[in-house]
């Protein structure tokens, strides 16, 4: 089982360019983010759109699946955009059910009315359309430890160059 | 709770950056080294890079417990140590003393550029240069030019900075709005009214101290006895006089000066502090014009070599090719469209024929918006203005053409064009419509917008085979057949994935209703 997050502590590389970002002048630096968000944001897309199977988890986590890009770091997200589905799910407020799962068994019990208007109560599964629970995730947190490794190196060479090309142009 | 997932690539940056700045940290003894690596090895390294990546991530996990010690470590200190974090930054303020020592440490180039962090932007150059200079060593004859190029390059740039007490961060970053603002306006003689309210309110709120702020100004105005309302517009940077008014207020400044030698003499009766305080709010006043009026001359310069560089012209043809494509790409995800209209939601021939159709009203209209920029010499800003009613008013466009009356619609356009603001000062709509015609630029614009689009209709027919057989497959196919229409696209671009996905819509809802439980597992 491998990692997610990669810690500046055991790199040297990112050690480096985080450094490096550290003095360079502001109007380089916004050029490397730029570049560096259009290298790794299809990458990201295309990572949590591959990991997720069903059209719910589509909808939710891959179809909202966006990179912000700082100075120091580069954040990889997903359901953070607030507008809600047609069907009127809200991403950001429920991400976790196609995220983690949930207690399949659960069941709820209800009022409801037969078509000759006689009140009764059932009794239903009200969580079966999703996955068995996973603290692990089963769509962007795999993504993300499959993914971080080559969006770090994607991340290291865009800045790398950039300040050569920099260089290069002064 | 923070809405959705957020996954930051890298952990402990803000432990690493304290860390540093504490002292509990070494900088990367050999921060150079690792870029000058990375760098000579180029686009090869990317495998290797990332296997080393997935090592540290793996290390991350491994060595979990370790990096929290040192992130406590590193925040203890911090606590502790504010002092510490104080000796690094009066160190870096003594860069001149400090400089010498520096350079005898062959090999910690890194650490003066990490040291230097707080430091003046004096200190930050001198070490970058030699990062610079060092970093680039290792490519060979080429590189080590390059890298002694970039050196000297920003040895340039910092002795420009001290030049000029003016030339500050702050100052090169209102020559730069200022620039920015000249170049979107196109404005010769200075800038649009919008920028000067903005930068009017910016002053009225910005409170950080050494800022100039408009109560000071307000306060030397009343003062020195000025027009705080000319000054103010002026220190916004409205050029408009303003070599006047830089003129004006140095005379007054010399007239008081004047005053204050007959007072003193006793050769006039006066309040001499009076005067004097006088003369101090003026001289506040001038400094203050004097520096709008270098920023407004340094930003003109600075667009001059903008428009001179073919930035308008690039920037133009960048715009259409924009509002073309845009009509294209719409011709693509019209599939929504489509199914409304045509209520077939699995005739792929008939979408087919709808995007062509897109495609050829595209063209049309892009070629009679050329016919009247030909005709009429349009301006860059009028071809825009009638590019942006959109591929829909093509049809419009198509009879006011065949109508003939193209020229009264010509006429129209170029008074709306920039009219706002004549109206406002009250001129002559019809009587003055300047034309400035760059219909060479146009025409290149346009004959490059063509050349790209017959690239675009290849791709799009590419496109479409790929859908259709998609929208086959779909429609032929069973459950398990979609499922591998969704692995397929996923690895298509996102366009025709989003499009693929729509598609599923349309067809499964009536068949999977049932079966919409199952589908989890």
């Amino acid at each position: 089982m491998s990692g997610l997050r990669i810690s500046v502590h055991g790199s040297k590389q990112l050690q480096a360019i985080i450094l490096a970002m550290k003095v360079l002048d502001r109007e380089t630096k916004k050029i490397l983010r730029r570049e560096t968000k259009a290298m790794v944001d299809p990458e990201w897309r295309k990572a949590v759109t591959e990991h997720a199977s069903t059209r719910l988890e589509h909808r939710v986590l891959a179809d909202t699946a966006r990179v912000r890009v700082s100075d120091q770091n580069v954040t990889l997200s997903s359901a953070t955009v607030g507008r809600s589905l047609s069907g009127g799910l809200k991403p950001s407020t429920h991400y976790y059910l196609p995220e983690f799962g949930a207690d399949r068994s659960q069941e709820r019990t209800y009022d409801a009315r037969s078509r000759k208007g006689t009140a009764y109560q059932v009794t239903r599964h009200t969580t079966r359309q999703f996955r068995p629970r996973n603290r692990k995730g089963y769509v962007v947190y795999p993504a993300a430890a499959d993914i971080i490794p080559r969006i770090a190196a994607l991340w290291t060479q865009t800045i790398v160059r950039g300040i050569h090309e920099a260089f290069e142009k002064r | 709770m923070a809405k959705g997932i957020n996954i930051g690539v890298a952990s402990d940056t803000r432990d690493f950056a304290k860390g540093i700045k504490t002292g509990v940290i070494d900088p990367l003894e050999d921060a150079s080294e690792v870029l000058e690596d990375l760098a000579r090895d180029g686009d090869k390294a990317g495998d290797k890079l990332e296997r080393s990546m997935r090592d540290a991530q793996r290390d991350t996990e491994k060595l979990s417990d370790e990096y929290r010690d040192l992130g406590r470590q590193i925040q203890e200190t911090g606590r502790k140590g504010r002092d510490l974090g104080d000796g690094v930054k009066s160190g870096t303020d003594k860069a001149g003393e400090g400089l010498d020592e520096f350079k005898d440490e062959a090999n910690s180039t890194a650490r003066e550029a990490a040291a230097s962090f707080d430091g003046s932007a004096e200190s930050i150059g001198d070490a970058f240069q030699e990062v610079a200079a060092n970093a680039f060593a290792g490519f060979g004859p080429a590189g080590a030019a390059a890298g002694i190029a970039a050196a000297i390059g920003i040895g340039v740039v910092i002795q420009k900075i001290n030049e000029g007490t003016e030339d500050s961060e702050a100052f090169r970053q209102k020559v730069g709005e200022l620039a920015t603002e000249l170049i979107e306006t196109g404005r010769e003689g200075g800038p649009g009214i919008d920028y000067i309210v903005d930068r009017l309110k910016d002053l009225a709120t910005s409170a950080e101290e050494g800022d100039e702020n408009l109560s000071d100004l307000a306060d030397a105005a009343d003062i020195a006895g000025r027009n705080y309302r000319k000054l103010a517009q002026a220190y916004a940077g409205n050029v408009d006089g303003l070599s006047d008014l830089v003129d004006g207020e140095k005379e007054y400044l010399e007239q008081l000066e004047h005053q204050q030698q007959l007072i003193d003499s006793g050769a006039l009766d006066g309040d001499l502090n009076a005067i004097i305080e006088k003369i101090e709010a003026q001289k506040r006043i001038v400094s203050g014009l004097e520096e709008s009026e270098k920023a407004a001359e340094d930003a003109a310069a600075a667009e001059q070599a903008y428009a001179a560089a073919g930035g308008p012209e690039l920037e133009a043809k960048a715009e259409r090719i924009d509002t073309i494509q845009d009509a294209l790409n719409d011709a693509i995800g019209a599939y929504t469209d489509f199914e409304a209209t045509e209520e077939k939601a699995a005739d792929p021939q008939g979408y087919i024929d709808a995007m062509q159709a897109r495609i050829d009203a595209t063209t049309n209209f892009n070629s009679n918006v050329n016919l009247l920029a030909e005709k009429f010499q349009l301006s860059t800003d009028e071809v825009q203005a009638i590019l942006d009613q959109g591929v829909d008013f093509g049809p419009m466009l198509q009879s006011i053409i065949d109508s003939g009356l193209d020229a009264e619609f010509i006429a129209k356009i170029q008074a709306a064009v920039g009219g706002g603001e004549e109206i406002v000062a009250g001129a002559n709509l019809d009587a003055s419509v300047e034309v400035d015609a760059d219909t060479s630029a146009a025409d290149e614009a346009i004959d490059k917008t063509a050349a790209k689009e017959s690239e675009n209709t290849v791709e799009v027919k590419a496109d479409t085979k790929q859908a259709e057989e998609d929208i086959q497959a779909v429609a032929d196919g069973t459950y398990t057949a979609k499922i591998g229409t969704s692995v397929d696209t996923s690895a298509a671009s996102t366009a025709l994935y989003n499009f693929a996905s729509k598609k599923r819509t349309v067809t499964l809802q009536a068949e999977i209703v049932d079966r919409q439980g199952q589908k989890v597992y």
